[in-house]
């Protein structure tokens, strides 16, 4: 019953939040210089031919009726088309989000498989060579701009060492890409049965999915060491100790206390990375959402943006309802 | 002795809302009292009783639900703000955790000098010698006023509490477990020095106290509170010589003089204060009361007078015709 | 608590400049930033060339002795380029943070004072957060993108564009640090002085309300230059030909691909060390507002070998923190450090039946086995540039069945030996030397592993702050069925629950079914410590601990849990070590006073003659005090 009142409240703030967000974007987007009807018709076209466009496009009204109008368009799914691809949006952003997400969610549990273990790890001992290593990593991977590593990765694993494939997409310029599925070249490879295809996908996959684990990593690692060092020296850990209680169920009660603060660092990051690997995914050609956003904005192309912010503030909002859910399951303190 | 009355209480009632839900806290329920001048009553009860509340709506920290508070002949709780504003100077507190309460960035000289200042008191020349004054009253050296309160021991924090709230020569101060947080040793010391400094003002004081051995050595009277009521008020020395409410023994009961010759108290009360959300039926002690009786589940007592105190009992004459408690494990049952 | 709190502030404020200059991660952070302030300072001074000067014969050339770090594809120097770099780097740092700051202090001191507090300003405190929670959903680069288009790419734009998207960050802080600020009692104190809500607001909230924030800015100044240089990488921030770091890294990025690396290379170092900076700068100061980290980060730094009692040490502040007690008073004197080694504290005759410190009319041997023989324990805790000795030379004998109670102010060491005796003392503290023999056994020096059956069959452990000793996140029966099983392995969980069940029985709580399945925060304190001592009994301990065990809670509760263990510990036969503070508890609930004071036993007597003739001078004073605060005798 909590948690179906807590997904409740939840859905409704996302709906309020969603609205807040596209409400932002699309009076920010308007404010950005330059003509898009300009841009669509082409550097030629006549001055009649750009007020046609203009008005097909709707931007000849005043802007609250083009807000309500698009807020009405938004709400039947429809978020207008791309000047740039003269494609719909929600059809690009389909096409885009895949590629980032796998990108962003194979970094995240790569993160969290090794992240987390380590920093609980350096947590209980907090001294030796392992945790200070861990701590200065933690305040290292911090400091990297991520697109300079990247670059630094490209030097030595694909210019100098010849290991990794040329960061120019998911695939090779030569190779044709798998039967359209998911988008994610990697997973639409494998569902198609191409080992070729899907050996070509992982190697491309490894250099920016390796960027951003080292980058972001060492956020999870820092968290979990201190959430598991406080949890040691807590009064709950020590009594444990003093009833006797074998170091397994010791361990337990630490860890259990130790996760929700750990669990927050990586919806946040995860939520992060899903609308900001912009630099990284440039570097490598990705192709996925944050270059899609970048490239609209360079266009002026309006709509495109607001469906890319739409985009990513919805998965935000997933994210941390799903981050909700999971700390209520952790603790049990915690009413809603 | 019958002195003019410095501050009525008259039905003082604080509710707070619980929330998301239409139940309320019962903190405070009809708590009538009165302070002379010059006198010091001690209000004892423990976590729960309500009476800090009733200290915080005096000072109207908090609004009251309902009641009065009749202050020099003024109700302070239909008051304007600005009215309010003017007459704090004359009604002062101290409260419990000498550090919390004094602003960490301000020097002792400022702490003393803002509330002077507030009280109207202008000139700058006359706030300095009023505060070396007010120092000098609560023994504290004077290079004390250019320390700032980290400075301090926990004994001197809270005598600068005191400084503070005498600086504007107030009729009331009203201080909140003014000894709670202090180490054994300087408990004492604070006590007499809040006694002696009675003696020189006639400032009268409301005691807010969970710690009956200091109350006992402060208060011309004592009334004790239990969820949110005044259960039984006396002299001091009437109250702690006998007792005619079941809590009020329990309670004189938990006191561990430091003496092992010295009988331990015997009556207990079973359990644990129940919420002040949902009430006991009747008199609000009865499921935990080793004297209750059917008619304690179903008529609430009021105060009465009984052998020249009030009590809240309905058993009051019994206890004091030597009653016997029941065994606390049958209470309990 | 306000003890601890006071401890805080005492901490804190011995000085931010001795803490910043001892080796650690402030230091370091000061110096890169220094290095780099420096640096852009200089730069015209120092630069080998002009940073916009190309030399069309030199494009693309490697590190060399002309140009140090090479050159780019227009022919300019790196090495001047990265000289000067900082100039914009670092200045749109600052000044975007500086701007976020503006607006993030006010805005969040307004949304925390006036928050949930109904009226106009509730609903624009409301209103304000509201916005700020949606800000919060967008993708901040994305974001800060947009400003930057919408403003066009030059400097100032910039600069706002990161404030604006750095200002929640400032927002949030503040918000929350007023929220628990207002709520402290000096304001309170200053309502009650007759200041306006505006006045409150101003002179006492807000600049108690400012270090978070402030220790908040030299992450936001790094992650500022970071920001700076991503957009700059992608063309939405500074132009060329001005030096920035972001602008070079992407100038050298296509060349990466084609083995020009120190295009790209040197700037992405500098870069990093300048953000590396601001990050060490920012952890120094957070650790240096948190006593606790604090004193770890301490420990870590001088390691094992500390000098005793040096100079400038504060003393006061160590007893207190290994003595967290809740609602441990405020250190009223502070201790006074004790010479090191005392010679009159050697070991003494492992025969004598009773410490060396026994008294006329301590007790005489009474023929009853000994249970545990403390001799001459010391226990060390590492301070900030100090070693305290917590417990210096402690010899103390139990009897089976027998009831001590252990006296002293805080700080005197009662804790501190509670836990030695468990076993308990952990980094920064260190048993020193000495000797706990349990039932004729050596435990000092054995391994955790050796201790564990010890502790779950032998010892009972009860401590003040009950509440803090659970598991928060476990329901009170669960814990309590583990604690069984440590004891009985072979017991199933079904059997165990029963056992639990009856173990809450025994320790009078009526609906032993319902509080099993609670969590402990659903519970009261004096409901808690029943949880505990049920955990200590389960085992039928020989010996039975209690520090502080009514710290805390009411006295009709106080009497309720000594009447309970009493009770158990008259009906087991298992000796009891009591803690506490309090004579009146020592003289109704033990048989034999100990006194500590500073790590050492001053006295050891019968109750009855302590209390009529306190022998030492200090448990003079002790009972002068508990009489004076009684008023008079009984």
């Amino acid at each position: 019953m909590h948690t179906g009142r807590l997904l409740l409240r939840r859905l409704l703030y996302l709906i309020v939040q969603l609205w807040g967000v596209a409400t932002i974007a699309f009076f920010l987007v308007h404010l950005i210089p330059g003509n898009p009807a300009q841009a669509l018709a082409g550097s030629g076209a006549s001055a009649q031919s750009i007020h046609g466009i203009e008005r097909q496009l709707g931007f000849d009204k005043p802007l609250p009726q083009q807000y309500v109008l698009y807020l009405w368009n938004v709400l039947h799914g429809n978020l207008g088309d791309s000047i740039f691809t003269g494609q719909t949006v929600l059809h690009d952003l389909e096409q885009r989000i895949p590629a980032t997400v796998g990108l962003v969610t194979a970094a995240m549990l790569i993160s969290v498989v090794i992240g987390v273990p380590l920093g609980i790890y350096v947590g209980l001992k907090r001294s030796g060579i392992l945790s200070r290593i861990a701590f200065v990593y933690g305040m290292l991977t911090g400091a990297l701009p991520d697109f300079w590593l990247g670059l630094v990765l490209i030097f030595v694993f694909f210019y100098l060492l010849r290991w990794a494939p040329a960061p120019l997409g998911q695939l090779d310029a030569i190779q044709s890409a798998p039967p359209h599925v998911t988008g994610l070249s990697l997973i639409d490879s494998l569902l198609a049965g191409d080992w070729v295809l899907f050996a070509s996908a992982l190697g491309h996959l490894v250099l920016p999915a390796l960027t951003l684990v080292l980058v972001y990593m060492g956020n999870i690692v820092k968290m979990a060491r201190s959430s598991m060092s406080e949890a040691m020296q807590s009064g709950y850990v020590e009594h444990a100790r003093a009833m006797g209680l074998p170091n397994s169920v010791v361990l337990r009660y630490a860890v259990r206390n130790a996760l929700a603060p750990v669990v927050t660092v990586i919806a946040f990051t995860y939520g992060f990375l899903l609308g900001g690997a912009v630099l990284v995914e440039t570097i490598f050609s990705w192709g996925g959402l944050g270059q899609y956003a970048v490239q609209s904005i360079t266009n002026s192309d309006y709509f495109a943006i607001t469906g890319f912010v739409l985009a990513a503030a919805l998965f935000m909002a997933v994210i941390y309802l799903v981050l909700d859910l999971v700390y209520a399951v952790l603790d049990p303190r915690i009413e809603y | 002795m019958k002195r003019e009355p410095v501050l009525t209480v008259d039905g003082l009632v604080k509710h707070f809302p619980v929330r998301r839900s239409s139940k309320v806290v019962h903190a405070v329920n009809s708590v009538s009292f009165t302070i002379g001048s010059g006198e010091t009553l001690g209000l004892v009860g423990e976590s729960g009783s309500g009476k800090t509340t009733v200290g915080r709506c005096i000072l109207r920290l908090i609004e009251p639900t309902s009641g009065h508070v009749v202050f020099n002949g003024t109700d302070l709780t239909t008051v304007s703000k600005s009215r309010l504003r003017k007459l704090r100077g004359s009604i002062q507190m101290v409260f419990q955790e000498p550090y919390e309460s004094l602003n960490p960035r301000f020097t002792s000289r400022a702490i003393i000098e803002e509330n002077l200042q507030l009280a109207g008191v202008a000139s700058g020349s006359e706030r300095r010698r009023r505060v070396g004054e007010v120092l000098e009253l609560v023994r504290l050296p004077a290079r004390v006023a250019n320390t700032y309160p980290h400075g301090l021991t926990g004994g001197e924090q809270q005598r600068l509490s005191i400084a503070r709230a005498l600086s504007t020569r107030p009729d009331l101060i009203v201080l909140d477990e003014p000894t709670s947080a202090l180490d054994i040793t300087v408990r004492g010391d604070i006590i007499r020095l809040l006694r002696d400094l009675q003696h020189q003002t006639g400032v009268a004081l409301l005691f807010i106290s969970h710690d009956l051995t200091a109350v006992k050595e402060i208060s011309h009277r004592v009334a004790i509170m239990y969820l949110g009521e005044i259960v039984e008020v006396a002299e001091t020395d009437d109250m702690f010589s006998r007792q005619l409410h079941p809590y009020s023994l329990a309670l004189l009961a938990s006191v561990l003089f430091p003496d092992p010759t010295g009988p331990l108290g015997r009556v207990r009360v079973a359990g644990e204060i129940p919420s002040p959300v949902d009430l006991p039926s009747g008199c609000h002690l009865h499921p935990r009361c080793p004297y209750s009786i059917e008619l304690c589940k179903e008529q609430w007592p009021p105060l009465r007078e009984v052998a020249g105190r009030r009590v809240a009992c309905h058993r009051a004459e019994d206890i004091l015709r030597g009653a016997e408690p029941r065994a606390i494990d049958e209470v309990a049952s | 608590m306000g003890g601890t709190l006071a401890l805080g502030q005492r901490v804190r404020n011995s000085g931010l400049l001795r803490f910043a200059i001892r080796p650690g991660p402030m230091l370091y952070g000061l110096i890169i930033v220094g290095f780099w302030l420096l640096i852009s300072l200089l730069a015209p001074i120092i630069a080998p060339y002009s940073p916009t000067h190309p030399f069309p014969d030199a494009v693309l050339a490697p590190p060399g002795s002309r140009f140090l770090l090479g050159t780019d594809r227009d022919g300019l120097d790196i090495l001047s380029r990265l000289m000067w770099a900082p100039r914009i780097d670092l200045g749109i740092a600052v000044a975007s943070t500086v701007l976020a700051l503006c607006i993030g202090v006010p805005v969040g001191g307004f949304a925390g004072y006036f928050g949930g507090k109904g009226g106009l300003q509730g609903a624009l405190a409301t209103a304000a957060m509201r916005i700020v929670d949606v800000s919060q959903a967008f993708p901040v680069f994305v974001f800060a993108l947009a400003i930057v288009a919408v403003l066009g790419p030059r400097a100032g734009n910039l600069i706002v564009a990161m404030a604006f998207v750095n200002a929640p960050v400032f927002i949030w802080l503040t918000r929350s640090q007023v929220l628990a600020v207002r709520e402290r009692a000096f304001v309170e104190a200053a309502r009650c002085a007759g200041n306006s809500e505006v006045r409150i607001a101003f002179r006492h909230v807000l600049p108690n309300a400012l270090a978070a924030p402030l220790t908040q800015l030299s992450v936001v100044l790094g992650f500022s230059v970071l920001l700076t240089a991503g957009l700059s990488f992608i063309g939405a921030g500074v132009q060329l030909p001005t030096p920035e770091w972001g602008l070079m890294v992407s100038e050298g990025a296509s060349t990466m691909i084609t083995g020009q690396w120190w295009i790209a290379l040197f700037p992405g170092i500098a870069l990093g060390s300048a953000v590396f900076g601001f990050a060490l700068l920012g952890d120094g100061l957070r650790v240096y507002l948190d006593p606790v980290l604090r004193q770890q980060a301490v420990r870590a730094q001088i390691g094992g070998g500390g000098i005793l009692h040096s100079e400038g040490a504060d003393p006061s502040a160590l007893p207190a923190l290994v003595e967290s007690l809740p609602g441990a008073l405020p250190i009223e004197s502070r201790v006074v450090p004790v010479p090191a080694e005392n010679p009159d504290l050697e070991p003494e005759p492992a025969a004598a039946g009773h410490s060396a410190f026994a008294t006329t009319g301590a007790k005489e041997p009474t023929g009853r086995a000994s249970i545990l023989a403390i001799r001459n324990l010391r226990v060390d805790f590492y301070g900030e540039s100090d070693v305290h000795r917590a417990l210096d030379g402690v010899s103390l004998n139990i009897d089976s069945s027998e009831s001590v109670g252990v006296v002293g102010t805080t700080g005197s060491g009662k804790s501190v030996m509670a836990r030695a005796i468990m076993g308990l003392i952990q980094p920064p503290g260190h048993v020193a030397g000495g000797s706990i023999r349990f039932a004729g056994r050596e435990m000092i020096g054995l391994e955790d592993a050796q201790l564990q059956p010890l502790r779950a069959h032998d010892f009972g452990f009860i401590v003040a702050n009950p509440r803090a000793r659970l598991n928060p996140v476990l329901s009170v029966g669960a814990q309590l069925v583990n604690v069984i099983r440590a004891k009985q392995s072979s017991l199933s969980r079904k059997a165990a629950l029963q056992h639990a069940l009856d173990l809450l029985d025994m320790v009078s709580i009526a609906d032993a079914a319902r509080i099993a399945n609670s969590l402990p925060h659903e519970l009261s304190g004096g409901m808690c410590q029943r949880i505990l001592i049920a955990m200590a009994i389960s085992s039928e301990p020989k010996l039975l601990i209690a520090d502080e065990p009514t710290a805390g809670l009411d006295v009709t509760v106080q009497m309720q849990v000594l009447d309970l263990i009493k009770g158990l510990v008259d009906r087991s036969g298992a000796a009891l070590i009591l803690m506490t503070r309090d004579l009146g508890i020592v003289a109704h609930y033990t048989q034999r006073v100990v006194v500590l004071r500073e790590g050492r036993i001053v006295e050891e007597s019968e109750v009855k003659h302590f209390f009529e003739r306190p022998e030492a001078d200090h448990s003079a004073r002790l009972l002068e005090a508990a009489f004076a605060s009684v008023g008079s005798r009984g």
